[in-house]
């Protein structure tokens, strides 16, 4: 612009800022007026309202101003000028619940439109289009100047009927605890079942391990059982064979070409003749379905003393408390099976001498 | 346009008279408010959020606001229904500028297009009918370049700062086309803005 603003132009353009940035009405300009400054204020106000008439027209839908209704009547749209059927009033009831809930807050009164009048008194002269407030207010004066005289914060707002203002904080704090509540519970639930997952599996881990040890001792209790017994059976052959005038008869091949010519034994016989113990080296495995078994030659027949097995480089041992009475020899046979009742087999170790060991 | 229905005698007042009865605690006051310039606040709210949901919520929070607000009202600072269309256009600017970093949902079929009309009635819908195709003349006449600086500030909220970097143009340019547009607004429309006041 090529010329100095004019307070019309000066009033406009306030009026734009104001309209831009919500802030009160900015002073007009001293100058010479032909109108004053209020009433150019409040024309330019009247020229911004009348701008969206130019746009066609948009009839709501009626569930617009149903739901308005139901809002701050806090009931059932019922009966409301100029509106068609009432939906039912549990739908109704419903669906304003559901607007009170989700209702934004209403926000201060300070942006919605420009203060339009200058903080100075007005002119003298009476404005031309001013609202003249001739008809006394049915309200007492509650619309009155009072946002010029105190501004927006001069009076407190109107509240809502009852039933609409005291439902919206008696259903959301109790829904906010029960959410809160179902979270906790819901991390306490996850913290406790991992807690109980991890003790489980710690239990599953302790049995496989208890297990594990009961195993390895009943193993080491078989094998202390078998040592005992061994060693019970050693303490009782070398009993035996550690008596007074206790008799050995030697044990060897006797035969042209003997099976393993090797292999050497000894009969040890208790002084009782009856108790005996045997001990036998170099006798190789007995074949497939074949067993060693060892005789006592009497006067009156040839009976089994039992049978044994062989394995290479180790001592075959046979011991027993009875032995036929007029026991003259000894020998070993290799026999089928579990056993013959009388020798049958090859003959493999044979006792030719009694020594007497005193 | 509807004659005087005999079952509404609120049809009859005027604007001021029912926002008095709306700070009285009225229900029928608002909803007669309401049928009167609801089609020109929800065109407004539209024209900004080119959104018809979002417009019907604006609608609702002005509405309610009038409800909550009526005494503060300032007879001495505008008509009623400047202060109705400046109430939805700072509801919808706030609404737009927060709506600029969401995606704009899709609207259906059955929100573009009202689905009843319920035509306003009585002596001021008629004025109201009458005010807004004189308006819309007048508007018409405005030279293009006029018109657009004021759908820029007045529709989308632009400063003119930001206007005359919108339209590369100078500042005073933007300045100097806004005052002539709201110059020939108030010299062609002086009679409906008599009316309003």
């Amino acid at each position: 612009m090529n010329h100095e603003p004019s307070s019309e132009d000066r009033t406009i353009l306030a009026a734009l800022e104001a309209l831009e940035q919500g802030n009160p009405w900015p002073e007009a300009g001293p100058g010479p007026r032909d109108e004053t400054a209020e009433t150019f204020a409040r024309l330019y106000t009247e020229v911004l309202g009348l701008i969206p008439s130019e746009l066609d027209p948009v009839i709501p839908r009626p569930e617009v101003k149903r739901r308005l209704m139901a809002r701050i009547t806090g009931e059932a749209p019922e009966g409301i000028a100029g509106e068609g059927p009432a939906e039912a009033p549990e739908a109704v009831g419903e669906e304003t619940q559901d607007l009170r809930d989700s209702a934004p807050p209403v926000a201060p009164m300070a942006a919605d439109f420009p203060d339009t009048r200058p903080a100075q008194p007005a002119a003298p002269a009476a404005p031309p289009l001013a609202v003249a407030p001739s008809a006394p207010l049915p309200v007492g004066g509650a619309l009155s100047h009072e946002a010029g005289e105190g501004g927006e914060g001069g009076r407190p707002p109107v509240p809502f009927p009852a039933g609409a203002a005291a439902v919206r904080p008696s259903r959301r704090w109790p829904a906010t605890l029960a959410a809160v509540l179902a979270f906790a519970l819901l991390g306490l639930s996850l913290v406790l079942g991992f807690a109980n997952l991890r003790q489980r599996q710690t239990i599953a881990h302790l049995r496989s391990e208890l297990d594990d040890q009961r195993r390895q001792a009943q193993e080491a209790d078989l094998r202390l059982r078998q040592a005992e017994s061994q060693l019970h059976e050693m303490r009782g052959n070398l009993s035996l064979v550690a008596q007074y005038a206790v008799e050995a008869l030697p044990l060897q091949p006797v035969a042209e070409q003997p099976m393993f010519p090797t292999a050497r034994g000894v009969l040890f016989v208790a002084p009782d003749h009856q108790h005996w113990y045997m001990s036998v080296r170099g006798l190789g495995p007995a074949g497939e379905g074949q067993t060693y078994q060892l005789w006592f030659v009497a006067d009156t027949a040839t009976v089994s003393g039992g049978t044994f097995t062989a394995r290479p480089g180790e001592q075959a041992e046979l011991s027993s408390a009875e032995m036929p009475a007029g026991t003259r020899g000894v020998l070993v046979t290799l026999e089928p099976g579990p056993g013959s009742p009388a020798p049958t087999g090859p003959e493999v170790l044979r006792a030719t001498n009694v020594y007497p060991i005193v | 346009m509807n004659p005087v229905s005999p079952s509404n005698p609120l049809a009859a007042a005027n604007d001021l008279a029912l926002l008095r009865s709306v700070a009285e605690r009225q229900p029928d006051a608002l909803a007669e408010l309401y049928n009167r310039h609801s089609p020109t606040l929800l065109a407004l709210a539209r024209r900004i959020l080119d959104s018809p949901s979002d417009a019907e919520e604006v609608l609702q929070e002005v509405l309610l606001h009038v409800w909550n607000q009526a005494e503060r009202y300032d007879a001495g600072r505008s008509s009623v229904a400047t202060w109705l269309v400046l109430i939805t256009r700072s509801r919808a600017i706030d609404r737009l500028r927060t709506r600029k970093v969401v995606e704009r949902t899709h609207e259906t079929a059955h929100q573009e297009e009202p689905v009843e009309h319920t035509s306003p009635e009585g002596v001021e819908a008629v004025l109201i009918q009458e005010r807004r195709e004189r308006v819309q003349r007048e508007i018409q006449k405005l030279p293009p370049e006029q018109r657009q600086v004021l759908d820029l500030a007045f529709y989308e909220g632009l400063t003119q700062s930001e206007i005359a970097a919108r339209t590369d143009l100078p500042l005073g340019t933007v300045k100097t086309r806004t005052l002539l547009a709201m110059k020939k607004l108030r010299s062609a429309l002086r009679d409906e803005i008599r009316q309003l006041l």
